[in-house]
């Protein structure tokens, strides 16, 4: 009895150290617990550049319907935003520039729209509508852009932003 | 003796079991790639870039726990689109344009597109010098002045960059990330060079300091951009949803 009461505690001295590790591991899993769906989020777009020439007082201007074309081989469904996410800026040094804002005075926004050619679409420069929900992923779709120009026009130096489009399941 | 062994096998037993209830409460990090395997026509496209997954899942997160997770991100095929005026004299038919960068293998057959707005001209891409990265034009119309659109691949790397990002929208029952939350996110490379066709893994860890309190089930976004220069930016967004414990 006696021996095998040492006996047992022998082996439970050099199980500690064996156990241990596997109790930790089975306590990670069963204390923050991590999974994610196989998937993948992909977009393009075809044009990255709009030039929209010279701009008249009150006068919009806009692309062609469809003259960005975005290819999603995403393999889900994906919410696309549109958002300014850089405002006016002189492309001549020292000019001056723009504000971003429904137009007034050396001030004008972008509007889009998805593939209709409405401009309905206001592109915010502090937040991001949805742009285009495409209905399972592998959808290609276009959009284009409008410029909602300024009403009186003091600052004549060439302008220009930059719109970023995201995507997400 | 007897007795005394007795009392410590039965300490060494509470012991152990001891550990499996009380051990552990800061967890090990875990680390998983996600190699997307889908059905067949939904593998991820070598020539596009992309991010996977587009969703991750922590659940019984806490003060002072950390998560961890290797996100994917793939750079397709480096597309230029460049525009040049090429002019024209009395009976020249050819032209060249120089290239930012060079072409995939210095071959033609990286010339996916070459388009004039003149309708008189029937271009084509006739040669290519890799050393001054020229591109030689023919069936040009004598002259004229016309706006010359050329798309190729080229062999050069990209940036990209990797952040932290409020969501633009958020899962149903999720909220807001708590204020701070931007400084319990980690990306272990936030600007990888990556070269076409190239998948790297990028860590991205969630630290949640001891102390620091959360919604009981929040949200926030990994943005990838790519570095452009163009007016269009595109983003490609990974979803996080955090489940406090308890929830």
């Amino acid at each position: 009895m006696k021996r095998a009461l040492v006996g047992l505690i022998v082996v439970l001295v050099m199980l500690v150290p064996l156990l241990m590790p596997v109790m930790a591991q089975a306590l990670t899993t069963a204390v923050v617990t991590l999974n994610a769906t196989p998937s993948f989020v992909s977009i393009s777009v075809n044009n990255t550049s709009w030039n929209f020439g010279n701009v008249s007082a009150g006068v919009d201007k806009a692309t062609g319907t469809g003259y960005f074309g975005v290819t999603d081989t995403s393999s889900v469904q994906t919410t696309n935003t549109i958002q300014c996410t850089t405002v006016w800026a002189a492309s001549t040094p020292g000019g001056s520039v723009w504000t971003y804002g429904a137009p007034a005075a050396d001030t004008a926004q972008l509007k889009a729209s998805d593939g209709d050619g409405a401009f309905d679409l206001t592109v915010p420069s502090g937040s991001s509508p949805t742009l285009h929900i495409t209905p399972t992923g592998n959808s290609n779709w276009v959009f284009e852009l409008q410029l909602d120009a300024p009403s009186s026009i003091t600052h004549g130096a060439p302008q220009g932003c930059r719109v970023t489009v995201s995507s997400a399941t | 003796m007897k007795k005394f062994m007795m009392g410590v096998l039965i300490i060494g037993l509470l012991a152990l079991s001891a550990c499996s209830f009380s051990g552990g409460t800061q967890p090990i990090p875990t680390s998983t790639s996600v190699i997307p395997t889908l059905p067949t026509g939904y593998e991820p496209p070598e020539a596009q870039t992309w991010l996977s997954p587009g969703r991750v899942q922590i659940g019984n997160f806490y003060p002072g726990a950390t998560a961890e997770w290797n996100i994917l991100v793939h750079n397709g095929e480096n597309s230029c689109k460049i525009e040049y005026y090429i002019g024209t004299e009395a009976g020249e038919t050819a032209g060249s344009v120089v290239l930012p960068e060079g072409l995939v293998g210095g071959s033609l057959s990286s010339v996916v597109s070459l388009v004039s707005n003149y309708l008189g001209d029937r271009p084509s891409s006739v040669g290519y010098n890799v050393g001054k990265k020229e591109l030689a034009i023919s069936g040009l119309a004598p002259s004229t002045t016309r706006k010359i659109s050329i798309v190729y691949l080229s062999p050069e790397p990209s940036t990209f960059s990797i952040y932290y990002k409020e969501p633009d929208s958020l899962t149903e029952g999720f909220s807001m990330p708590p204020i701070g939350a931007k400084d319990w996110v980690i990306v272990s490379d936030p600007s990888p060079v990556l070269a076409p066709k190239e998948t790297r893994e990028i860590m991205v860890s969630v630290v949640m300091p001891q102390g620091a309190t959360a919604p009981n089930k929040w949200e926030f976004w990994i943005g990838v951009a790519q570095a452009s220069a163009g007016m269009v930016q595109v983003e490609l967004c990974s979803r996080w949803t955090v489940e406090m414990r308890g929830y």
